[in-house]
């Protein structure tokens, strides 16, 4: 089921969270809601839930305005950041719970409920927990049984409020190609709130990045890395993250701020706020700095240098070790390197 | 292997005396035994030695109060009492109190608390209105239910004839002082079991009830399934406090009926102005005792039925 969000925004007292959101939500897709905290990515997937109303603008859930549908209405499922399990009740009475609240004509019987139940379980691989309650169960698993929860009325749509920020590095790694796994299995229209960039990217289809209540671009995870719409995208993508230069062009040569010069041969002139990614940069000849910091990671190093005025980050490969105090030379691959207006933020 | 078995005994302390800085040497729990010593002073004058001599009160044949001497060891008290008709009024009004008066009051404050719970605005208020009675005395709010019962100028009298229908002597008639003094222990005990349901509900994590607000559960059924079931604990201490309490009524009769007999021919007795009544007014220490000595022993196995039936219904998380 597609869902389409219309200028869509939520007033607190006078504080705007959501501001004019136009979105629409693919249908059988996996989409990302990304932003620093406080970017009103969770406002906005409370109020697809309906938990939260929506101050102004429409949610269509295909053709059905559902803006003022109260949450059971709407047939969504609901994974909550710290799961909310029914901690009284067994793994199989949380995952057979939504199906006991349908109308007395369309609920099932008890062999159904069974079957239901245990079907979700399989597919979120917890057959062996139905018998426990939530608290004998680590975070992955409780966390399984809230993705149960949410699947077992056979939702339109699949809603994650960032439903990996409670678990370890390692089980977050493993939970993230897991809710991949069950939205490919289940087709489910799926919605992934979270802050972390690269969770994101790993497995969304499609990523919707918010700032101050504002969507800045919503794109696939690979486009919205290499040719981001504004400078804020350009920085909230990647880690380590892309360096941004004061520069100015003259004649199809960027100066920096110290003086050093760089070709850029089609850039008209004036002032440019100019992005370089940390892998843009190359061994090469042409802007020196002597190296501040070298984090080695195995494959490559992050060389940490200052150019101007500013600290950038390069990602080099390991080959030849980088020495702390060592003058470095650079060249770039332009194609990875993006102009910004200095007033307006947007990509040249 | 030797070595390190050794060192390992070496630095377990010897005994728990240590020497100070400047050479003392010091007791580690003389502190502790200190700190323990006036409560457990205080449990004994208070507590333990009426308890003893409870006990072998009791068990007098004989008791002058003048000269305060007991004498004889033997089981007459207790015939006596067990033979006594107003000890076995005093038990069946108890028993009305617990049966009657305590399934009602747990059931109203868990209403209240639910209301309360449910509201925005205007909570605080509600909270506190709901909280005055249990910071009031039972002796002010008895005199005031004293003329709230009242056969003649009361507001219920008064209230009963707007309506057309004839009062009653709520105070005074004996079949009816025992029903009157239910409905004051209710309203009397609701207070604090209100405050304590309140805790119990805010207890009870709001994303719960989000998820069953998600997951399509009306609100009864969340009531039943999830508000409910999460409250067990509370639920459970709110009615043995309050069985015990019951069980103890005692302050409600002295406000509403006064000190002397409870009511009219001893009407509206419970358990503990029995005993209070037979020590006070009759003088019949041994009575007393021998009566508190019963009292003890029912009380501890109702606490103990509660305990075994509550651990089956209680959820604890």
């Amino acid at each position: 089921m597609e869902v389409t969000l219309k200028n869509l925004t939520k007033v607190f007292d006078d504080f705007t969270a959501v501001d004019h959101v136009n979105l629409t939500i693919p249908d059988g897709k996996l989409t990302g809601l990304l932003g620093p905290s406080g970017c009103g990515k969770s406002t906005t997937l409370y109020m697809i839930s309906g938990l939260l109303n929506a101050s102004e603008g429409q949610i269509m859930f295909g053709d059905r305005d559902v803006t003022t549908l109260p949450p059971d209405k709407r047939n969504i499922g609901l994974v909550f950041q710290n799961y909310a399990l029914y901690p009284h009740m067994t793994v199989f009475d949380n995952i057979a719970f939504p199906l006991g609240n349908k109308p007395r004509s369309e609920r099932p019987k008890k062999a159904q409920v069974k079957e239901a139940v245990e079907k979700v379980a399989e597919l979120v691989q917890i057959q062996d927990l139905l018998k426990r309650k939530p608290k004998e169960l680590s975070g992955g698993q409780q966390q399984r049984v809230a993705i149960a929860r949410a699947l077992v009325k056979k939702p339109d749509l699949l809603l994650l409020d960032e439903p990996l920020s409670n678990l370890d590095a390692r089980l977050r790694m493993e939970m993230r190609q897991e809710v991949r796994r069950i939205q490919l299995e289940s087709k489910v229209t799926t919605v992934f709130v979270t802050h972390d960039q690269e969770e994101a990217m790993s497995i969304t289809d499609s990523i919707v990045l918010m700032r101050n209540g504002v969507v800045q671009q919503v794109a696939g995870a690979h486009e919205m890395y290499m040719s981001p719409s504004n400078e804020f995208v350009a920085s909230f993508m990647g880690n380590p993250p892309i360096t941004i230069f004061d520069v100015e062009v003259k004649d199809g040569v960027v100066y920096f701020a110290d003086g050093q010069t760089y070709e850029f041969p089609d850039r008209a002139d004036g002032k440019y706020r100019l992005g370089i990614r940390p892998e843009a940069w190359k061994k090469g000849t042409k802007l020196g700095s002597r190296i501040e910091h070298v984090d080695l990671r195995g494959q490559d190093q992050v060389i940490t240098f200052t150019l101007g005025n500013t600290t950038a980050k390069a990602v080099i490969d390991a080959e030849s070790e980088a020495m702390i105090g060592e003058e470095m030379s650079f060249d770039l691959r332009r194609g990875r390197c993006c102009f910004f207006d200095p007033e307006t933020g947007v990509r040249l | 292997m030797m070595s390190k078995f050794r060192s390992r005994k070496e630095r377990q302390p010897k005994s728990r005396l240590v020497t100070t800085a400047d050479g003392r040497l010091l007791n580690r729990s003389a502190a502790g035994y200190l700190y323990l010593l006036l409560p457990v002073a205080f449990l004994a004058v208070f507590l333990l030695y009426p308890t003893i001599m409870a006990f072998r009160m009791a068990f007098y044949e004989k008791y002058v109060f003048i000269r305060q001497l007991g004498s004889g060891f033997g089981l007459s008290a207790f015939k006596y009492v067990l033979h006594d008709k107003t000890f076995w009024l005093a038990a069946k009004n108890t028993a009305i109190l617990i049966l009657v008066a305590l399934p009602i009051t747990v059931i109203l404050s868990l209403g209240c608390a639910l209301l309360i719970n449910s509201i925005k605005k205007l909570r605080g208020l509600f909270q506190s209105v709901y909280f005055l009675p249990y910071v009031t005395s039972t002796i002010a709010i008895g005199t005031a239910f004293k003329w709230l019962f009242h056969s003649e100028y009361g507001y219920l009298t008064w209230f009963l004839n707007l309506l057309g229908i004839e009062s009653k002597a709520w105070l005074t008639d004996s079949n009816l002082v025992i029903w009157t003094l239910a409905v004051f222990c209710i309203w009397n005990g609701l207070a604090y079991k209100i405050i304590l349901f309140l805790a119990g509900l805010q207890k009870i994590d709001t994303e719960v009830y989000k998820a069953a607000k998600m997951d399509g559960a009306s609100s009864f059924r969340t009531l039943r399934k999830i508000t409910l079931p999460l409250l067990t604990p509370t639920t459970w201490m709110v009615s043995i406090m309050s069985l015990i309490y019951t069980a103890k009524t005692y302050g409600e009769v002295y406000s509403l009926f006064g000190g002397g007999s409870a009511g009219v021919g001893n009407n509206a007795i419970t358990m503990v102005y029995y005993i209070y009544y037979q020590f006070k007014e009759r003088k019949m220490v041994n009575y007393a005792a021998a009566a508190a000595i019963l009292f003890l022993a029912v009380i501890l196995l109702l606490t103990a039925i509660q305990r075994i039936v509550s651990k089956k219904f209680t959820h604890y998380v």
